[in-house]
């Protein structure tokens, strides 16, 4: 009869390798749609969307055959003829009784869309990415507690029930109590019972075939003392604790555009990091001449004008460090959007803030300009100072096109020396 | 004692369906088929198995990589249910269930493709005649290609064997012989065959050596007739090419041997299905006739039988071409009507005029025994003259055909339609529509310049006037420049046009 096969438990995904080299074939495609939609979707849409389409025009994985000319498709027979005589003639482009899909078998050239989920996109996408630098600082309170494999117990619940081992047991210790030797003679002496045999040979065999089965009884085939179960024990360990304070200057010189780049940017790195790290808060502080914290829903959608002054932002940012996040406990990062417009001591002084009360207390510091006309600002002037410290970061980003490439230069996965 | 018809799927269940499906198909309908084998699998690896074209083992490529994603999209969107069935031409005879459908589902693509089409694969000439790989042999062959590939990938790196694959894949329709019978090979045979092939290597390297020394195979020349009008591009690029080192050579006779394995299965989709259709639909009627199915079971089966076989109209929505399953079926339970004389699923009696028309049309079926009359064609036909000995007016006047062909851009004409002047025209074209040189150019080797600058040059002609697609045709001769190592050049030649040529550079 029909050999029956169940695969199920088997390895399957067999075409995963496959499909990881198709998209080998295709990141650049990626990339290019992720730019797309980070400039060009509604900033509402950019990462909520639950499904993204990468068209991937053919070229790359295209799989050329020799066809036909599609303007020719040679005789063909359709069903369903309803009003046709021969020698008629059907005008092209007449939608109702149109040529059907041309027949069904010819395949052309078709354009391949790529759909991802919003996982692997973002996945995709953040691959190559990670927070610099993020250090474990492990001490008292910030451990959690894991369950981890330890050993084998004798006893516990039975969804932990180790059947090999039990098993093993179980065997060794009926071979020791002669269960397998009992079978064999109880076998041997019925065999021998069907055969010709005298009376008296009879009752012995069948006295001592009694005697083994009332024995072989009492050796059970599974004992409580065989039970072997899977053991666990919590632990703790250590978790890497990070905050990213997102600041953003909403005054009236960071006009829709502005704002627009800003906003871009801070929601790629909001997905970037709800994505990647699990444990990461994130703060949100705007700032006009004053600085206030907001939530999320406020920070991207709301609505606020004023002047522009940096430096009670960055004391707010300390305060809240201060306030909330022992330094030994947790990875700060810091990123900063402006249109660069401070002026007078402002600059400055919030340079000086930096180096003195901010850089040397987080692992990174990243600032954007959102600078659409060009030619250097005062901010970027006093910032440029602290460029030579390896945790601080400035980048201009003039129109949406760049917010991906100056994101992935902040970010790039760099080389462990 | 009935069959379940829901629950789970278990070994027990599939063990009882195939039991009593055999009883039938075999004991009772005597059809002669491999011995089965019936896999459960996950929709995930239903997904791989669609998307390596239903080999359960294949080498490594990005193109299987993007046919699995887009399977795997559609069936995600709910566009596109994945078969019910795969099965291909091995012996033992392979099937997957996948663990998703229900029961009844399950016990219609047993009946369907371990006994349907197993026995066409069994009895149907192209199958039989070992042109390719044949049945046996497919399974070793294709772990051998796989491992083969794999090596070669860690000796030159996935780039330099993609390169030859890619550009193989474009050939895979034009590495056809159609007559040609090699010995079967297990795997063993294969990697003796290629380390000899490596040891000789030496005798391939030069072409005034070839001249001199016994090599085992017969070196064609120019002029040599059996090199020119070959339309087995991929065979002659195996032997001859002179830059492809010898493992480049394996990899394209694997994608030959592949697409030669695969080729008679493109010419006999109506027929394969029509027939597994045709006795899936018997083997479950009796089923329940004998009481081992019940009500519910064929309630089901009737619903996907009937989705199964759904045939529109060229107007509709959904129309793409003539549904395999529903033609091959009908086709199949027209041969029957003709030699019963009524029709096989109402048991009504065909009328008068009817009756002439067959007599008329079909003298050598009447009255004759209809198992046997399905059996002819099915061993001994392909698609293309299944249709053109067998279609009849019947069914030519139930589909309401008609033939169109397209002189210009502006209209397509009606040739003709199901009438009596019409029927014989709409039965030829139909058929014409299943040979192979309807989907592909009939492409030739017109000329290898050996002795000059070992260019290689091709012919297509129509008569019809059909032109190719120059855009791809310019692609694949590019692939063909960088296999062959020198220039390509197609000539063409098709009615009502200029001839003009067509060229591929091994660097493009």
């Amino acid at each position: 009869m029909a050999v029956i096969i169940d695969r199920r438990f088997q390895n399957g995904n067999k075409n995963l390798p496959d499909a990881e080299r198709f998209r080998g074939r295709t990141k650049q495609h990626i990339e290019r749609a992720m730019r797309k939609i980070i400039g060009e979707s509604n900033i509402k849409d950019v990462g909520t969307g639950g499904t993204t389409t990468v068209p991937i025009p053919s070229d790359e994985i295209d799989e050329p055959q020799f066809i036909y000319d599609a303007k020719n498709p040679g005789p063909r027979v359709h069903p369903g003829n309803e009003r046709f005589h021969a020698g008629d003639k059907i005008p092209t482009g007449d939608q109702s009784d149109s040529d059907g899909s041309g027949g069904g078998a010819e395949d052309g050239i078709d354009e391949f869309r790529f759909v991802v989920s919003r996982e692997e996109f973002l996945k995709l996408f953040f691959d190559d990415l990670e927070l610099p630098d993020l250090a474990r600082k492990a001490i008292g309170s910030i451990t959690e507690k894991q369950r981890e494999r330890r050993g084998i117990s004798s006893a516990g619940p039975m969804n932990r029930l180790d059947l090999t081992r039990t098993m093993r047991k179980a065997i060794g210790r009926s071979v020791v109590q002669g269960r397998s030797e009992l079978t064999r003679e109880l076998a041997a002496i019925e065999t021998r019972l069907t055969q010709q045999i005298d009376a008296s040979e009879k009752t012995q065999l069948e006295t001592r075939g009694l005697e083994i089965t009332k024995r072989l009884k009492r050796i059970p085939f599974i004992d409580d003392n065989d039970l072997r179960f899977r053991r666990f024990e919590e632990i703790q360990k250590p978790i890497a604790k990070a905050v990213m304070f997102c600041l953003m200057d909403v005054s009236a010189s960071m006009d829709e555009a502005r704002k627009d780049l800003a906003k871009r940017f801070f929601i790629l790195l909001y997905l970037f990091l709800e994505r990647k790290y699990e444990k990461v808060e994130l703060r949100f502080l705007r700032h006009t001449e004053s600085a206030q914290e907001v939530d999320e829903e406020e920070f991207f959608n709301g609505i606020k004008n004023g002047g522009t002054v940096v430096l009670p932002v960055l004391e707010l940012t300390r305060k809240i460090i201060d306030d909330h996040y022992p330094l030994s406990e947790w990875n700060i990062y810091i990123a900063q959007a402006t249109d660069g417009d401070a002026f007078g001591a402002d600059p400055k002084r919030s340079a000086h803030f930096i180096l003195n009360d901010l850089l040397p207390i987080v692992q990174y510091f990243a600032y954007i300009e959102t600078n659409t006309d060009g030619g250097i600002t005062e901010l970027a002037k006093a910032y440029s100072k602290l460029s030579s410290k390896l945790n601080f970061a400035m980048q201009r980003i003039k129109e949406r096109g760049q917010i991906w490439k100056v994101f992935r230069k902040l970010f790039e996965k760099k080389v462990r020396s | 004692m009935t069959l379940p018809s829901s629950g789970d799927l278990s070994d027990e269940v599939i063990d009882a369906y195939d039991k009593a499906i055999c009883e039938v198909a075999v004991g009772e309908f005597e059809l002669d088929c491999y011995p089965n084998q019936i896999e459960i699998i996950t929709s995930a690896q239903m997904l791989d198995a669609y998307a390596a074209t239903g080999l359960p083992i294949h080498y490594p490529h990005w193109s299987f990589g993007k046919e699995f994603m887009r399977n795997a999209d559609a069936y995600q969107k709910g566009q596109r249910g994945l078969a019910y069935e795969i099965v291909i031409n091995t012996n033992p005879c392979i099937a997957y269930l996948m663990e998703d459908n229900s029961i009844p589902i399950q016990g219609l693509v047993i009946a369907h493709a371990s006994y349907g089409h197993n026995s066409f694969f069994k009895g149907n000439y192209l199958f039989r005649e070992k042109q390719g790989v044949p049945a046996d042999a497919i399974i070793d062959f294709l772990v051998f290609a796989r491992d083969f590939v794999k090596k070669q990938e860690e000796r030159h790196g996935i780039a330099a064997v993609e390169r030859i694959l890619d550009s193989a894949h474009a050939l895979q329709s034009y590495g056809i012989d159609r007559t040609v019978r090699p010995k079967e090979r297990s795997a063993t045979e294969e990697e003796k065959r290629t380390r000899t092939r490596e040891e000789n290597a030496w005798q391939r390297y030069d072409d005034v050596l070839a001249h001199t020394t016994k090599t085992p195979e017969k070196v064609k020349t120019e002029g040599d007739e059996n090199v020119l009008n070959d339309d087995n591009l991929l065979y002659f690029i195996e032997k001859h090419s002179p830059k492809l080192k010898d493992w480049e050579r394996e990899l394209v006779r694997i994608v030959r041997k592949i697409g030669q394995y695969f080729y008679p299965q493109g010419l006999t989709k109506v027929m394969n299905e029509g027939w597994a259709t045709f006795w899936h639909y018997e083997v479950i009627q009796r089923l329940h006739q004998k009481g081992l199915v019940d009500d519910s079971f064929m309630i089901e089966f009737l619903v996907s039988h009937t989705n199964v076989t759904t045939q529109q109209g060229f107007n509709r929505r959904g129309y793409s071409g003539f549904n395999p399953y529903t033609l091959g079926l009908d086709i199949f339970r027209d041969i029957r009507r003709v030699c019963e004389g009524k029709d096989p699923v109402t048991g009504e009696t065909c009328s008068r005029d009817v009756r002439t028309e067959d007599e008329r049309w079909f003298p050598h079926l009447i009255g004759t025994d209809w198992k046997k009359a399905l059996n002819e064609p099915m061993r001994n036909f392909k698609d293309e003259t299944f249709v053109q000995q067998f279609l009849s007016p019947t069914l030519m006047r139930r589909y309401r055909m008609f033939a169109v062909s397209k002189d210009d851009d502006r209209a397509y004409n009606v040739d003709a339609i199901h009438n009596d002047e019409g029927y014989r025209s709409v039965r030829r074209t139909l058929a014409g529509q299943y040979a192979y040189a309807f989907y592909h150019p009939e492409i030739i080797i017109s000329g290898y310049n050996r002795h000059s600058d070992r260019s290689l040059e091709l012919l297509y002609r129509s008569p019809s006037g059909r032109d190719l697609d120059t855009a791809s045709a310019k692609k694949v001769l590019a692939h063909t420049a960088r296999l062959h190592g020198f220039p390509v050049v197609m000539h063409c030649e098709v009615a009502g046009l200029a001839k003009y040529k067509l060229e591929g550079y091994p660097h493009q």
